[in-house]
């Protein structure tokens, strides 16, 4: 490793005194942080890249060259159905999340440190837990005979469960998502100096007032980019509606996943996917252009 | 201000009101009347009274934790009192919200909202009052040109400087006309150089306006340069209210005369009182003659306190019949420059430093005798604080 040669670089322009030894000679072997950027850079060429680019080909040339298949799925009505409910369940889930996890976020990033770290421990530890056992345990809560159906019996008068619903798909991903808006809500909330709204109080501002037109302006980018990130992983998931919903609620990843282990048609499986892709990216782009955030982080 | 806020307390059986009302219309702007703020079973502030007249700039002045700023911001409604009255313009406020009371504040970081413009961030408090956009916008180009942001009106907080900044914070606080402005060691946070020069700036330009300013420091040099009167603080009670002259030549208790400028402060004990206060000072052999009329401790043990300029050192005995005298040897000195800092020490300990100027270094070498004397004007007998 030659990282000390990198790191103690001398200032641009600060030439070595007369005298002085002058630094080794640089750029031969990699230095710390080439190494240290290229490996990743690697990796994901080798393991995304590839594999992506390897798919959008797939899409373009199997069983035949041409855009055979994605005139097929667009002219095949379910595929649009498919796709909707793909969008609308992610839409719901994203908002969803947002709305639950500012209070949270705001909670946390209120309360004192010590507490805070507690807490937040408890928000990521549902997090370690893999989503296959979540969602197996969303069947159990909300079948026919689960805990959450008992309750809520007396109330709605009715026996049946929420299982298979797109109730249940929208609970169960809230669930599994809503540390993201947390963890990126709070992040930024943390930066807020807490002076702000004590200010804008003794401008004249009431407690709403001081909360709408002070804290909450500069809470929106983290609000915005944490529903665009679980909008975007809420398009690809696959686990959840599979377990938790109904046929009704077929997702593009689901309808990919039986184009692969059902009808072992690669090409159409990666026709959607590439669908998916554009389609994510599409709408990453218009909610960047409409909120001005830029990222998926900002802080 | 103790004395004042006990005659207000006394004259309390011939008027019905609270006494702090009555001085609120006479004395000012802000009145605090026997305020207390305790944490659990800690006070942090105790048995505060102040009264501010309109116009005039008062500074509470002490170490950090000596409750000013829990003071300031009791009457800024941040903090509430756990007992005791806070009267803004003769109005009775201690339990009023912080929005309704008025008041400028001016935060150390200045607390400018980073998403809003200059522009915006000073029209704030004005749009928080519902005024009239055109209306508003006049009392905004006013305050701009008043602290020279006008070509900043568009920049964001960030895009400037720290003095720049500061500047904004301070004409958010004032467009507004509020009753009082306070800050909280508003210059804190900059370089010594321009905090010299946003010193002078807000001095004029609290002149201009005339506001009523509290304004909270640790820094003396700034207290000193700022106030009309400064208020020394010291573990939640305020020891003295006094322009800054007052202050420094007749502080009233030991903690006072140390915090403010240089002095030296020696345990004594009083022996006869008189036309002269007669003091056994601890190092120094005889008797000390005090003036009457600066005797400030109410017991038999107290401080001496002479500040170091009023000593005249020589090698002859001085006068004894006109001056109060000891005989000291050099134990070092410090080179500040200009002057250098004696410090000797008396036959029975006592460690006395005096200063002169750096020409005659060579005639205060280590170990040279020399005779310390001073005038019973220029001493004083103060009650221990500590």
């Amino acid at each position: 490793m030659t990282a000390r040669t990198t790191i103690t670089r001398l200032p641009p322009g600060g030439d070595p005194a007369p005298g002085r030894v002058a630094p080794r000679a640089r750029g031969r072997r990699p230095t710390f942080v080439t190494m240290a950027l290229g490996l990743p850079v690697a990796f994901m060429a080798i393991v995304y890249a590839y594999p992506v680019g390897k798919m959008l080909m797939k899409s373009v040339t199997e069983p035949k060259a041409g855009f055979g298949n994605f005139t097929e799925a667009a002219t095949d009505s379910t595929i649009w159905d498919v796709l909707w409910v793909t969008v609308r369940l992610s839409l719901e889930v994203a908002v969803l999340t947002v709305v639950l996890g500012f209070p949270v976020a705001y909670f946390l990033a209120r309360t004192s440190a010590r507490k805070a770290r507690f807490l937040s421990l408890l928000v990521v530890i549902p997090f370690w837990t893999s989503i296959l056992v979540r969602s197996f345990a969303w069947i159990v809560l909300l079948g026919d005979n689960g805990l959450v159906t008992k309750v809520l019996d007396p109330l709605t008068g009715d026996s049946q469960g929420l299982l298979y619903s797109e109730s249940a798909v929208v609970i169960a991903m809230t669930h599994i998502l809503l540390p993201f808006p947390i963890l990126i809500i709070k992040g930024t909330l943390d930066q807020i100096d807490a002076s702000l709204p004590r200010a804008a109080r003794s401008l004249g501002a009431g407690p709403v007032r001081a909360f709408v037109q002070v804290y909450l302006p500069l809470a929106v980018p983290a609000i915005v980019s944490s529903g665009m990130l679980v909008f975007v992983i809420g398009l690809g998931f696959y686990v959840t509606p599979a377990l938790v919903g109904g046929p009704k609620q077929s997702t593009i990843a689901v309808v990919i996943a039986q184009n692969v282990q059902v009808n072992f048609d690669w090409g159409m499986a990666a026709t959607l996917a590439t669908m998916l892709l554009v389609l994510a990216t599409a709408l990453t782009l218009v909610v960047r252009r409409l909120t001005k955030v830029k990222g998926l982080v900002s802080l | 201000m103790t004395e004042q806020g006990r005659a207000g307390r006394g004259a309390q059986m011939t008027d019905e009101r609270p006494a702090g009302e009555r001085r609120a219309e006479t004395a000012g702007q802000v009145v605090f009347d026997g305020v207390h703020k305790w944490y659990g079973d800690a006070p942090a502030v105790h048995d505060f009274d102040l009264a501010i007249g309109k116009g005039e700039f008062v500074t509470l002045l002490g170490p950090s934790g000596s409750g000013k700023t829990t003071s300031l911001r009791i009457l800024a409604g941040l903090e509430s009192a756990t007992a005791g009255e806070v009267y803004l313009a003769g109005r009775a406020v201690t339990d009023e919200v912080p929005e309704k009371r008025n008041i400028g504040l001016v935060f150390q970081n200045y607390a400018l909202f980073p998403h809003m413009t200059v522009a915006q961030n000073i029209a704030f408090p004005l749009r928080m009052r519902r005024m009239k956009k055109a209306e508003a916008q006049g009392h905004v180009d006013r305050v701009l040109a008043m602290t020279q942001l006008t070509p900043f009106r568009d920049r964001y907080p960030r895009q400037l400087s720290g003095g720049q900044q500061q500047r904004v914070a301070l004409a958010r606080a004032f467009v507004f006309d509020p009753s009082v402005l306070l800050m909280d060691e508003p210059l804190g946070a900059l370089d010594r150089n321009l905090r010299d020069h946003m010193r002078l700036e807000l001095k004029s330009l609290q002149r201009r306006i005339g506001a009523t300013v509290l304004y909270v420091t640790h820094d003396q040099d700034e207290a000193l340069a700022l106030s009309d009167r400064i208020g020394v603080m010291h573990q939640g009670v305020l020891q003295q209210t006094a322009p800054p002259d007052e202050l420094y030549e007749k502080p009233v208790n030991s903690f006072v005369a140390r915090f403010l400028g240089q002095s030296i402060c020696l345990p004594a004990t009083r022996v006869e009182q008189g036309a002269h206060t007669v003091v056994e000072v601890e190092g120094i052999a005889g008797r000390i003659l005090v003036d009457a009329e600066n005797d400030c401790s109410a017991e038999t043990g107290g401080e001496f306190m002479i500040r170091p300029e009023r000593i005249r050192i020589g090698t002859d005995r001085p006068d004894t019949a006109e001056r109060n005298a000891v005989a000291c040897t050099v134990a070092a000195q410090v080179y500040l420059g200009p002057q250098i800092e004696v410090h000797l020490r008396t036959e029975q300990g006592a460690e006395m430093q005096v200063i002169v100027p750096s020409a005659a270094k060579a005639d205060y070498a280590a170990g040279s005798a020399h005779w310390l004397s001073w005038t019973a004007r220029d001493c004083r007998f103060l009650a221990r604080v500590n």
